[in-house]
């Protein structure tokens, strides 16, 4: 039994616009002991994003394999790939990505309701993840009476809803304040203590400092590890 | 997520984005609500068509009357056996044997004087000038209303419109008034100089349909207050004095009382009916009761007279000369035949009230020559008095007509020098000998019931299906019997085929904007929600989960869509009714009331019923286009790739 949450062998994606190929991630093999988290680091359109997305299951592999706690998500269909992605993995966007129509806690209920957990459980849940976000008080405001740092954390409590193995987060800080961003980190440690393995995209060195794993890119290709 | 989870999420973000969703909401709202209104009004306008035009003409064309013109004089001998003047039970038989013929009945004008009404208008008196037992199955013809006899419940009477009209008298402060027929021999003249005037009373059919009135029978005539002597110019009329009244009450109630109790011959049979339809057009002349509430007033009326007779035997000189009443000659039971002339003088004169009384008294002058004939063969010479009703078997003078009013049974009495005055006793039955001629005596069996064959001059037919109408007319023309079809059921049954297919059509077309505007809304809504679609499929939303959150979120869009359209296209009607009724009542009134009688008159009420039946079927249809359409746009936002969806964020 493989000790990794995360495996790599040699994957590559390529882009096809028109007659050209853009090789966005190019043949990276890496792996990702269970329990321990990573933050890949990178210039811009170095390939940190489409990385996320393979590692996430939005995106496939042209080449290579992505294992996730042993399962080869690359062969998967749509279905077993959405429960994947709904139960295995948790997504914090840069830009929060929380539906402006629904409550705080309605955001973060909307992961357990497409695994198919009742609403009054998942109702309970949303509020106990905002309590350990420490938004309790902000459960039943809109995201748009939200600080950005407060939407944040209510998309974090939103990607812990199905008690995922990975949480991917891809620049969480980069429009933050400081303070805000802090916060944030903060809350990662606690999440990452928690034995969820953290994969942080980032460009700033106060958030990729607290990682033992980095991961750097360039052009597609791992620079070092 | 299940589909209420899908549907609470879309009613949110319905809610969130109040203002962007009306114009979703509002257009597809606004378009049903013209189908609403559109298609209950269409609805309407067929139902209204139907129950107020074609179905009265279906249900007319069912039944037709063929009716002997007895206007036609007949050689005076005729006219003194009532046989050859009407069908009889041969014709019938004759008729009854047409194919498609369902049934065929004599219709019959009860003999009964006096029948009248003054609840039908306030307080003004109308009389029924000839009143017939109608077989229900007939009743389509006249009424849509139940036609059926129930004891203890007020009588269905369909009436005819040509008998509402009143008399009054008019003597302009004089107590005579002299009426010159020779000056310039203008009718219309002589007509405006007599001091008994008739008018017609305006009615709203909507107002007397299921009015509840009392109609009295027989009873004795009111007494004219006047009395009208021959001049060698015309008439005069000289009022009575109210000494003069009171006297010939007096001797009248003399008169009755030697062979009758006063006061039960001289009470009315009163009886309560309701209004059920009205009998309209020129060519109209009866009103009808139902045939066994008919069949039991005739036996009562008779029987009433009956019990009234004190015992005493009346000799024939004073049943030839003093009181008249029914002569039944074992076959018929009728008036007699000065009556009969008067009853279908009548009925001319009240079919054609309006306009026709030039034509009629032409027919009268010509009527008048023959019996002036008669009566220089007549030993009796000029010295008579003529009343309806008279007995025996002599000819009359009939006046030229001034107005209907002069007809009426109470008033017209042409008084001559020396006249012996007679009585009309109602429900008296005289037995006529039929091949010696002359009255034998009173009827004195209380058996006189149905079986009894009255005259007639009607038949009326029903055939088995309205379909068979021009077979049925073509057969009864071919047997003899002259029938001229005016109907215009044909072209009606097109007609209404032909709005049913313009509404269809119509719906059809609304049906493919609402859909397209549905679609074209729909994937608005998808290309908008991309970012949205992204963040669910990242955060484990399958292909599924998308597709059913789209087309839930359509279907609410249209079902929030229908219910306010439901609500306007509501108002919408309210608000319409009125200049609906009016103008398709104009549009009846302009182009069809001039051809054909119409037995009902439109209501608002019949605009303000809201098309259940299509609204229902439109909002299931419109939501099955909805949820067929909403797949296109629904498979769209399932292939929005979440790694686009939420890079462009």
């Amino acid at each position: 039994m493989s000790n990794y949450i995360l495996e790599l062998q040699k994957v590559s994606k390529d882009y096809k616009n028109g007659g050209h190929t853009t090789t966005a991630v190019k043949d990276i093999t890496y792996h990702l002991p269970a329990g321990e988290s990573l933050a890949v680091i990178g210039p811009s359109g170095s390939g940190k994003s489409t990385l996320l997305n393979l590692i996430g299951g939005l995106d496939v592999p042209t080449r290579g394999k992505v294992i996730i706690n042993e399962q080869d998500i690359s062969k998967l269909n749509d279905k077993a790939l959405s429960q994947f992605r709904n139960k295995t993995i948790g997504f914090v966007f840069q830009f929060f990505n929380l539906q402006d129509y629904l409550h705080a806690y309605e955001n973060v209920m909307i992961p357990m309701l497409f695994s198919g957990i009742s609403h009054v459980q998942a109702k309970e849940k949303a509020h106990e993840l905002l309590k350990s976000v420490g938004l309790e008080k902000r459960a039943n405001y809109y995201p748009k009476q939200l600080s950005g740092g407060e939407m944040q954390r209510v998309a974090i409590a939103r990607s812990l809803a199905n008690d995922p193995k990975i949480l991917l987060a891809d620049e969480p800080t980069a429009n933050l304040d400081k303070k805000s961003a802090e916060m944030i980190l903060e809350t990662f440690d606690t999440i990452s203590k928690r034995g969820v393995s953290l994969i942080v995209i980032t460009h700033d060195n106060n958030v990729s400092k607290n990682f033992k794993n980095i991961l750097h890119i360039s052009n597609g290709e791992l620079v070092k590890e | 997520m299940n589909i209420f989870q899908a549907q609470s999420l879309g009613l949110k973000k319905i809610r969130f984005n109040k203002g962007k969703s009306l114009f979703v909401i509002l257009p597809v709202a606004i378009l049903f609500a013209i189908i609403v209104i559109a298609s209950s009004e269409a609805q309407n306008i067929i139902n209204v068509a139907h129950n107020n035009i074609f179905s009265p003409i279906q249900g007319q064309n069912e039944v037709l009357e063929i009716t002997k013109n007895t206007m036609q004089m007949p050689g005076l001998q005729d006219l003194s056996d009532s046989e050859s003047t009407g069908f009889t039970e041969d014709d019938i038989k004759n008729i009854s044997a047409i194919e498609n013929v369902e049934k065929a009945s004599l219709i019959s004008q009860l003999p009964i004087s006096r029948i009248k009404t003054s609840s039908l208008f306030d307080n003004k008196k109308v009389t029924i000038s000839a009143l017939a037992g109608l077989d229900p199955e007939y009743a389509k013809l006249y009424t849509d209303k139940s036609f059926e006899y129930l004891e203890g419940q007020p009588i269905p009477i369909v009436l005819n419109a040509n008998d509402f009209y009143e008399i009054y008298e008019d003597w302009q402060g004089q107590t005579e008034i002299a009426i010159n027929f020779t000056r310039g021999g203008a009718n219309s003249e002589a007509s405006s100089q007599s001091p008994i005037k008739n008018r017609a009373i305006s009615y709203s059919r909507d107002e007397l349909i299921g009015k509840i009135i009392t109609i009295e029978f027989g009873g004795l005539a009111d007494l004219p207050t006047y009395t009208q002597e021959p001049s060698s110019t015309g008439f005069t009329f000289k009022l009575k004095s109210a000494e003069t009244l009171v006297a010939e009450e007096e001797s009248r109630k003399t008169a009755i009382s030697k062979y009758w109790e006063y006061d039960k011959i001289s009470k009315p049979l009163s009886y309560e009916f309701v209004v059920v339809g009205i009998s309209e057009g020129s060519d109209k002349t009866m009103a009808y009761v139902p045939s066994s509430f008919a069949n039991s007033l005739m036996t009562t009326y008779v029987s009433n007279e009956m019990t009234a007779r004190n015992g005493t035997t009346m000799p024939s000189e004073e049943y030839n000369a003093t009181y008249t009443g029914l002569v039944y000659d074992g076959v018929t039971l009728g008036s007699d035949s000065a009556s009969q002339i008067f009853a279908g003088i009548r009925n001319q004169v009240t079919g054609q009230v309006r306009n026709q009384f030039a034509e009629v008294n032409r027919q009268i002058d010509s009527q008048n020559r023959q019996i002036s004939r008669a009566n220089s063969q007549n030993a009796q010479g000029g010295q008579f008095q003529a009343a309806p009703g008279q007995g025996g078997m002599q000819p009359i003078r009939i006046q030229r007509i001034s107005g209907i009013g002069n007809l009426d049974p109470g008033a017209i009495s042409i008084t001559f020098p020396g006249a012996a005055t007679s009585y009309e006793i109602p429900g008296l039955v005289f037995q006529k000998d039929r091949t010696a001629g002359g009255l034998t005596g009173e009827y004195r069996d209380f058996n006189l019931e149905e079986e009894i064959p009255l005259t007639s001059n009607k038949v009326i037919v029903k055939m088995s299906s309205v379909t068979a109408r021009e077979q049925v007319v073509s057969a009864l023309n071919d047997t003899g019997y002259t029938y001229q079809d005016f109907s215009m059921y044909k072209e009606f049954s097109t007609l209404e085929s032909y709005l049913h297919l313009v509404l269809n059509i119509a719906s059809g077309i609304f049906m493919v904007i609402t859909a397209l505007f549905v679609l074209i809304n729909m994937a608005k809504f998808v290309s908008e929600s991309k970012k949205e679609i992204g963040i669910f499929r990242a955060i484990g939303a399958s292909k599924m989960d998308i597709r059913v959150i789209f087309i839930l979120q359509s279907l609410l869009y249209i079902a929030l869509s229908l219910v306010l359209g439901g609500i306007l296209g509501g108002i919408g009607i309210l608000a319409l009714s009125n200049i609906m009724v009016s103008s398709s009542q104009m549009f009846i009134t302009n182009t069809l009331g001039s051809s054909i009688t119409l037995a009902q008159t439109i209501s608002a009420a019949q605009f303000l019923s809201l098309n259940l039946q299509m609204v229902t079927m439109y909002s299931a249809a419109l939501l099955a286009v909805t949820l067929f359409i909403s797949l296109i746009p629904a498979e769209q936002a399932a292939k929005v790739s979440p790694v686009e969806a939420i890079r462009n964020s």
